[in-house]
């Protein structure tokens, strides 16, 4: 007897589906050829049977819930509002001594102040905590914890960009996003999943708070009419408090750019959660209603500049070049402090180290040490990338710069060694 | 928590183990109980031997050569892993680790560990490096697999299995925060990297194994 194979099935059903198929085109008169493509079509009778299911479903749908009272009271000890900000709760506690907290106090008094102004009346409802973690996201938990990823801070270019993605996230608290995802979470095929984001906050679960939040990550997952929401939300509160509401267009434009180039077997996404995409950046720009507005440059800049070269050396450290390279070539044309630009684009392409790239390292690390703000590292990794070029004796002059300009450098010992 | 925790691309081998194997067969040896209801107990007493066969081997103290580097150490250390990728541990891997890697060849991960695919472009050994690349290297491959804030201090001219390399001094959290110190003595000058890497929580394990440590990196230089 002939083993059955794979195809012998796929016949078979072939089969089937052909009766099946001329039986639904009974009605069709002789001589009328159906279309090439008629065995995807199904039924008149098959149709009308899943629109009724669906208008049946959807008169099951939940009406959304009441958004966030300015000073919400407490909810019913016995709800499951009650847990899950209980959960949150404990989430924050572990946030609050996490290794990837950072703590800086001038980006955190700034955070705190934009954010209080951002959300109005729901001030006092938040927590702003910065995570060191180079992906572009911020989050909002329903206890009012609001996370700021350093990704996200390396990619906005203003004040008004920031306020906007810090609005967007108080939208979601306010319009009570994360409880009306945790009740769908619970529900049916979800049950599993919801338990899985309870415990992730339990003990052993939780490996790191930024970790901890992947696995809450669920949670921030919203739809698209959520995410809609939030943005509306967010235009509205840019567009009361003066500023340029073009801005959150244009971050999601630049955001999209480096989303396009991604390596997709990479996992390599920089977004936790918030997917971009070219519609939603265009619903922005479209939805945009300022000619005119605040941009709050100064202000950013003075805030976060001293952070951005360790924020840049997370952002390498991710290794996902393409990305980086979209990114970087962004922050060069907006003029953010020259020398530290393009000491970023020197070390991405000396670690890096495809063909050609120690060429380009070495032209970018030579920008860079002509500029006014030019860490001392840039004349190590120009010292280094000569050495690697078999430019040994080229390399000399840029490597005592370097342990003149950083008498306390860790790797002296090392670099006196070549010296001598 | 597992070791993988902090160290999730660490793999600590796989196969059977031929001790398991031998105690498997001793103890279906040719002696059959002929009552039933002794069958768990005795079933309980193979398992036990089969897991016993798969304790970890003791390094004893004295020379030991390891994947073809000469060490010797001064006291015992519990040893897992495979060659060219040893970990050895006297209280488990999260409280006092040394990692053992020989000849890594260019373009291999340094920790051996699985990439993100053909594309993936980091933490990979490649000819040409130096001393100051070769830390910055294991410094993001520790980074990578999850540590954070790692810092290398003190990188200084050293030498491995008699070749140049070097030494410098770790530091670092796990992703839960506890503190770690740590040490490393590497070299890449042959066409590979090896190295060793000793880490353990700053307090109290740190300083209470950095001497047998100290020695086991100097009897390695020659």
């Amino acid at each position: 007897m002939r083993a059955r194979s794979f195809f012998d099935a796929k016949e078979r059903k072939g089969v089937k589906r052909g009766t099946q198929i001329r039986a639904a085109f009974r009605w069709v008169p002789a001589g009328i050829t159906l279309r090439p493509f008629a065995h995807f079509c199904v039924p008149l009778r098959q149709i009308i049977l899943l629109l009724l299911a669906i208008l049946l479903l959807s008169a099951c749908a939940k009406r959304s819930l009441e958004p966030q009272d300015a000073a919400p009271p407490a909810p019913d000890a016995a709800s499951d509002e009650a847990g899950l900000l209980m959960q949150m709760d404990r989430f924050e506690e572990d946030l609050k001594v996490s290794p990837d907290r950072l703590r800086d106090p001038k980006l955190e008094a700034y955070l705190n102040e934009l954010t209080c102004r951002v959300a109005g009346e729901h001030c006092p409802q938040f927590r702003v905590y910065i995570l060191r973690q180079p992906f572009f996201n911020a989050a909002v938990g329903p206890n009012g914890m609001l996370l700021i990823w350093s990704g996200l801070l390396l990619r906005v270019e203003d004040e008004a960009q920031l306020a906007f993605a810090i609005a967007h996230e108080i939208g979601h608290y306010q319009q009570r996003h994360t409880l009306e995802r945790w009740r769908k979470l619970k529900s049916t095929s979800n049950v599993a999943m919801a338990l899985q984001v309870m415990t992730a906050g339990i003990g052993v679960g939780l490996v790191g708070a930024a970790a901890g939040l992947g696995a809450n990550g669920a949670l921030f997952a919203f739809n698209r009419d959520q995410e809609r929401a939030a943005d509306d939300f967010g235009l509205d509160r840019l567009a009361a408090l003066g500023y340029d509401d073009r801005r959150a267009g244009a971050l999601w434009g630049a955001v999209w750019d480096e989303e396009r180039v991604r390596e997709k077997e990479l996992l390599s996404s920089i977004f936790a959660s918030h997917p971009p995409s070219a519609e939603r950046r265009d619903r922005l720009s479209a939805a945009a209603r300022s000619d005119t507005g605040e941009l709050g440059k100064t202000a950013f800049e003075q805030a976060v500049s001293h952070l951005r070269q360790g924020w840049l050396d997370d952002e390498i450290g991710r290794r996902h070049y393409a990305q980086t390279e979209v990114l970087l070539t962004r922050l060069e044309g907006l003029g953010f402090e020259p020398g530290t630009i393009a000491y970023a684009q020197a070390e991405m392409y000396r670690r890096r180290a495809r063909t050609g790239d120690l060429e380009r390292a070495l032209r970018a690390y030579q920008r860079a040490v002509t500029s006014d703000n030019a860490p001392p590292l840039a004349w190590r990794g120009l010292g280094l990338v000569l050495r690697q070029l078999k430019r040994d004796e080229e390399a000399q002059a840029p490597l005592r710069e370097y342990l003149q300009r950083a008498p306390d450098a860790e790797d002296r010992a090392m670099i006196e060694s070549w010296l001598r | 928590m597992t070791a993988r925790a902090v160290f999730p691309r660490f793999s600590s081998g796989s196969g059977p183990c031929p001790d398991a194997l031998h105690l498997s067969s001793r103890a279906s040896g040719p002696c059959p109980d002929p009552h039933k209801n002794r069958r768990p107990a005795a079933l309980l007493l193979l398992l036990i031997a089969l897991l016993a066969g798969c304790a970890s081997p003791v390094i004893r103290p004295g020379r030991h050569s390891i994947d073809g580097l000469e060490v010797s150490t001064p006291v015992a250390w519990s040893a897992q892993g495979k060659a060219g990728q040893r970990l050895w541990t006297r209280d488990g891997p999260l409280l006092n680790a040394l990692r053992i890697f020989t000849d890594i060849a260019p373009g291999e991960p340094v920790f051996r560990g699985r990439m993100r695919g053909p594309k993936d472009e980091g933490t990979r050994f490649r000819l040409g490096l130096g001393a100051v690349e070769i830390e910055e290297l294991i410094v993001e491959a520790l980074r990578a697999g999850g540590l954070r804030n790692v810092h290398a201090t003190d990188l200084r001219p050293a030498r491995l299995d008699g070749k140049p390399g070097l030494r410098s001094e770790i530091s670092c959290d796990s992703s839960t925060g506890l503190h770690y110190r740590g040490l490393l003595l590497a070299e890449g000058e042959d066409g590979s990297l090896s190295f060793l890497l000793y880490l353990a929580p700053a307090e109290h394990y740190f300083d209470n194994g950095r001497a047998a440590v100290e020695k086991i990196f100097a009897s390695a230089a020659e």
